[in-house]
């Protein structure tokens, strides 16, 4: 019967609007600034990540096209370091220290918040685009332990149920980043 | 060198050297009455190959060449091909059986456990081109030897006797 | 100089060379295995480590510059150990399946775990199982095998220029890849698998066919365009299995491009021809090579000298081109054709345009037509203070090292480039500056395409403005130099056409030459019908061939010895590696004489013996490599030609060169066919999307006098309001016998 039929609907990733319609004229921009520099491609990489949040394949071949490089090397180079992301990364980023102090302190508890309250796992951001949880190794605040980062807010000495207000009260009010 | 007198009486050493011949009246011959009778083989001997074939019947052997290499006798030629997707296919695979010398070196060398030394040694036939086997009379020698379809009586007896290969 | 003790032993080298190279000197070995002499020093695998007396640290050969009273160790219980344990930290990862790796027995890798004596690996590690890459149709990729020398990324970047490939990621989970994982897409060249140690990138043409130690080897000229590449031709029992590079050797140093390594295959095509064929009145009867020949030697006869034509192919040898001259003056006819003509010879050599400080690329696409000739355009335009101006139509694989590149359409370029030429001149204008870059360079070059009377002019006023200019015309087929040396440019191709078509020619002798996909010959089929003979020499029964009377099957290059003469001027030895079972054009020839009473000698060293006396610009040539000493590029002034596009129309067409083929020759081979095997219309995006056309769709293309039917395929490189065809296919040859830039117009 037909109304009974379960459907199963395949997740289809959503590619973010930025990437959808991409608009070059930031990039194109970027580039004609730093056109006669040489070795010029981190920071282009980094403005353009600003304008864009993360590199996403157009922008990539865009950049490669006005810096008359080939995109296989800047991907090399994007994927070398840390600082770029080629997935789109949420509004607020929740870092979470992982050092020996916060540990002891059990900051994989606050992780493991993270995850209830937002589904999302190490380096992934949630469907709405506004969290992304990055777990890092110290943040220099050990004598703050367990301490996490949002954005450029810190909170130090977490009890489960303090981290768990401070999510909710982020998902609800969305301050300014 | 002293004889015994008790030996030089009784006849002792004829009695003794009687008592092996007797001894062996009673127990089993060692030889066979060959063609009549099979000839056991040893579960090392190296009779005609065969070629592993994976579940689904597709050969195993990967036409890599090292048994062409290794083979002194030269009584492997081997042609093979890339696939469109950029498989290995093989377009030949010949062994000719008159000439080879069965010194099982293209089993030592084989990288992926396909060819192997077999039992089978009947190879009687009334022209020299059907010694030249392929690779489906090689797959083929690997199902009968699974199956036990033996040309030979004494490897179906070596069966039942649960001797596997 | 610098003196350096190796192992003991004293040797003196130039500042700046590593210690690798003073340790050749000496004549020691130290072990490498990311080291290409082509390449930059990198030192990557840590392989090739030494020991300096008095330094308490180990360093890497390859990369470290020696200084002066140097004293290096290069084997001792110490190093042994070390280098040990290098290959042993290579082989964690790497899978052990050498019996089954097609690489196995030529393994860079293989060879030193063997040198080294690694026995066993003390490391525990399980490898990789990522699935085999067969994305590129070249080229299969198994990241598991990699190593990551490094060396295809080099070698891709430093020398082709592509940058097809990149390290990506960073510490254990580098890998060699593309940008976000696309399928490769690059020039196909196959320099990476060339230089790869290990069985990571493959040969996907030779792959699973045989192994190396089952092969022999024969080194020979390619024979697929001007280059003229020193390849070694690696076969089995009269069976080519590939073509394989000789590293460091020929003009080429090594390098091949995608026609050589992946399209040899034409020739184990069982679409060759092994009989001979003779058709009369329609109907094709197989005869034997010697009947054939008697069969068109009895024709002959009965015809006058001047109303037979002899018709060469650029792909015969010297000393076949000698021979059928020869046979044309037998018969007794001046009427001697090729596609070529004389009026411009080489000039220029590899070496100067490698050295070149200031080159012009005059519309030509030349990585594409000449893609040995396109790397050393490279080598130079990538030096710091060298300038490289390319001007072409579209934007060419040049961009990324040209100084300039100058675009537009046809009808824009010719002005450009005239400016251009008016700025060498002295005249003040856009390219004033340009000019000048030329005009003040040590060693300026121009490159351009002799077959475009236009552009021949341009080259030829830059070198009258400037006489320290060398021009390298980049003739086209393998050996287009050679057969105009040997007599065959004497005539314009454009009178054969006339000679057919107005019936004065009645017999055509064609040894090896596709008329009938040529620009200018190619709307001969129906007058070709009516020749009381057309005797036809091809490997292939080609669209010609099918149109013959008398038809003989011939060897191709890798069949025949003799000599070709490249894009330089320089003759190069061809040697025979593999038997087909049919004669090449020589014996032909030299039979077809004998019908007609001349003696020919069929033995290179006797032809050749005789071209030495006959062919002034051979006397005493060495054939090995020795360069042909023309007095002048142009024999004559060349006149101003208008390179106006002919026609109306919205677009402008132009004929485009193609990499993967070379001429007709090649598209006989089925890889490079799967690749590219019809004629497709190159569009640019902007263009397509206005025509609402995607990639693959069929598009009719219209102008004055010609019209037909093309598969779109988008490129972003066109200019706007271009497009480009394949030239030397027989649905484009007609197009392009117009001329060469044609108005069309496009409509789905």
């Amino acid at each position: 019967m037909a109304e009974n039929e379960v459907v199963e609907t395949e997740e289809i990733e959503e590619i973010p609007d930025i990437e959808a319609n991409f608009d070059p004229t930031a990039c194109d921009e970027i580039c004609e600034q730093y056109k006669d520099w040489k070795g010029a491609t981190i920071p282009v990489l980094q403005k353009t990540q600003d304008a864009y949040g993360y590199l996403f394949p157009a922008l990539v071949e865009r950049i490669a096209e006005n810096m008359n490089m080939s995109p296989h090397t800047i991907y090399g180079v994007i994927t070398f370091y840390a600082q770029f992301y080629t997935k789109p990364r949420g509004k607020y980023i929740i870092r979470v220290c992982r050092g020996t102090a916060c540990h002891v302190q059990g900051s994989g508890r606050i992780s493991e918040i993270v995850g209830e309250e937002f589904q999302i796992k190490d380096g992934e951001t949630c469907k709405d685009l506004l969290f992304t949880l990055e777990e890092v190794s110290c943040i220099g605040a050990c004598g703050l332990a367990p301490v996490i980062m949002i954005n450029n807010k810190t909170y130090g000495n977490l009890k489960p149920e303090d981290a768990r207000k401070i999510f909710k009260d982020y998902a609800t009010n969305l301050p300014e980043a | 060198m002293r004889k015994n007198i008790f030996e030089t009486i009784f006849f002792t050493e004829i009695l003794k050297g009687l008592s092996i011949t007797l001894g062996h009246m009673f127990t089993k011959p060692v030889t066979y009455k060959y063609p009549f009778e099979a000839t056991p083989i040893q579960d090392r001997f190296r009779g005609v190959q065969y070629i592993k074939t994976h579940a689904d019947g597709s050969t195993k052997c990967v036409g890599c060449y090292l048994c062409q290499k290794v083979c002194p006798s030269e009584c492997i030629h081997i042609e093979t091909d890339c696939g469109p997707n950029g498989e290995r296919l093989i377009r030949k695979y010949e062994l000719d059986l008159s000439r080879c010398i069965y010194c099982g070196y293209c089993e030592e060398v084989c990288p992926v456990d396909a060819i192997h030394m077999g039992w089978e040694w009947n190879l009687v036939d009334n022209t020299r081109d059907n010694y030249v086997v392929n690779m489906r009379v090689l797959s083929q020698n690997y199902k009968d030897n699974l199956e036990g379809n033996w040309k030979n009586k004494h490897l179906k007896k070596k069966l039942e006797e649960g001797v596997q290969q | 100089m610098l003196n350096v003790k190796i192992n003991g032993k004293e040797v003196q080298v130039a500042p700046g060379s590593t210690i690798l190279d003073a340790a050749k000197e000496a004549g020691v070995s130290i072990p490498v295995l990311c080291h290409d002499s082509r390449l930059n020093p990198f030192g990557a695998c840590r392989v090739c480590l030494v020991e300096q007396v008095g330094m308490p640290k180990l360093m890497a050969a390859c990369t470290t510059p020696v200084t002066d009273k140097m004293e290096i160790i290069t084997e001792s219980e110490k190093l042994a150990r070390v280098r040990k344990t290098a290959i042993e930290l290579l082989l964690i990862n790497h899978p052990l399946d050498c019996p089954v790796c097609y690489k196995g027995g030529e393994c860079g890798l293989q060879d030193l775990t063997y040198e080294v004596g690694v026995t066993k690996v003390r490391f525990d590690a399980s490898p990789n199982d990522t699935p085999v890459d067969h994305t590129n149709p070249f080229i299969e990729r198994d990241i598991d095998r990699c190593v990551l020398c490094g060396r295809c990324v080099r070698i891709c970047d430093e020398v082709v220029n592509i940058q097809a490939i990149s390290f990506l990621n960073r510490g254990t989970d580098t890998m060699i890849g593309t940008s976000f994982e696309q399928p490769w897409n690059c020039e196909y060249c196959g320099q990476c698998i060339s230089v790869c140690p290990v069985g990571s990138l493959n040969n996907r043409v030779y792959l699973f066919k045989n192994r190396p130690w089952n092969l022999e080897s024969e080194k020979t000229i390619c024979g697929l365009c001007s280059c003229g590449c020193t390849v070694s031709i690696d076969y089995e029992c009269n069976e080519v299995f590939r073509m394989n590079e000789m590293p460091e050797e020929g003009v080429n140093h090594g390098y091949m491009c995608a026609k050589g390594r992946f399209g040899f295959d034409f020739m184990n095509s069982v679409k060759r021809e092994t009989e001979a064929q003779i058709t009369v009145g329609g109907e094709a009867k197989k005869a034997t090579v010697a009947e054939a020949v008697e069969y068109a030697a009895e024709k002959l006869k009965g015809l006058k000298a001047e109303e037979v034509a002899v018709v060469v192919s650029p792909r015969i040898t010297n000393e076949e081109a000698f021979l059928a001259s020869k046979l044309a003056e037998t018969i007794g006819t001046k009427n001697v054709f090729s596609t070529e003509t004389d009026e411009i010879m080489p000039e220029g050599a590899y070496s100067e345009v490698e050295a070149s400080d200031a080159l012009a690329v005059l519309n030509i696409n030349v990585t594409e037509s000449n893609p040995i000739l396109g790397l050393a355009v490279r080598v130079a335009a990538r030096e710091e203070n060298a300038n490289c101006f390319v001007f072409y139509p579209s934007e060419t694989a040049l961009k990324r090292v040209a100084t300039e590149l100058i675009t537009g359409n046809p009808d824009e370029l010719a002005v450009k480039m005239e400016k251009f030429c008016a700025a060498m001149g002295g005249a003040d204008n856009d390219f004033s500056a340009m000019a000048k870059t030329m005009l003040e360079a040590e060693k300026p070059v121009v490159v351009f395409d002799p077959y475009n009377k236009a552009d021949a002019y341009i080259a030829q006023e830059i070198k009258k403005a400037c006489d320290k200019v060398i021009l390298v015309p980049a003739k086209s087929k393998n050996n287009s130099v050679g057969i105009v040396d040997m007599g065959f440019g004497k005539n314009n191709p454009a009178d054969f056409a006339k000679g057919v078509e107005g019936g004065t020619i009645k017999a055509v002798l064609c040894f090896g030459e596709n008329i009938l996909v040529r620009s200018g010959w190619s709307k001969l089929e129906g007058a070709l019908a009516k020749l009381d003979l057309l005797m036809v020499t091809d490997p292939f029964m080609s669209d010609t061939a099918k149109a013959a009377n008398v038809y003989v099957p011939v060897a191709t290059f890798a069949e025949k010895s003799g000599s070709f003469t490249n894009l330089e001027g320089r003759v190069q030895e061809v040697s025979k590696a593999v038997d087909k079972g049919v004669s090449a054009d020589a014996d032909v020839i030299a039979a077809l004489g004998k019908a007609l009473g001349a003696e020919l000698p069929t033995d290179v060293y006797a032809v050749r013996k005789l071209i030495e006396k006959e062919v002034k610009l051979y006397s005493g040539i060495q054939w090995d490599g020795g360069k042909v000493a023309y007095p002048s590029v142009f024999k004559t002034e060349m006149e101003k030609a208008s390179a106006t596009a002919k026609g109306s129309g919205k677009f402008y067409l132009y004929p485009a060169s193609l990499r993967l083929h070379s001429g007709s020759y090649t598209r006989w081979s089925p890889d490079l066919a799967k690749v590219y095997g019809t004629p497709k219309l190159e569009l640019n995006d902007a263009d397509a999307n206005e025509m609402e056309s995607a990639e693959g769709d069929t598009v009719k293309i219209k102008g004055d006098g010609f019209a037909g039917e093309f598969v779109v395929e988008i490129n972003k490189q066109i200019t706007k309001g271009c497009v480009s065809l394949p030239e030397d296919f027989a649905s484009t040859a007609d197009i392009f016998s117009l001329g060469r830039y044609l108005k069309a117009e496009i409509s789905k």
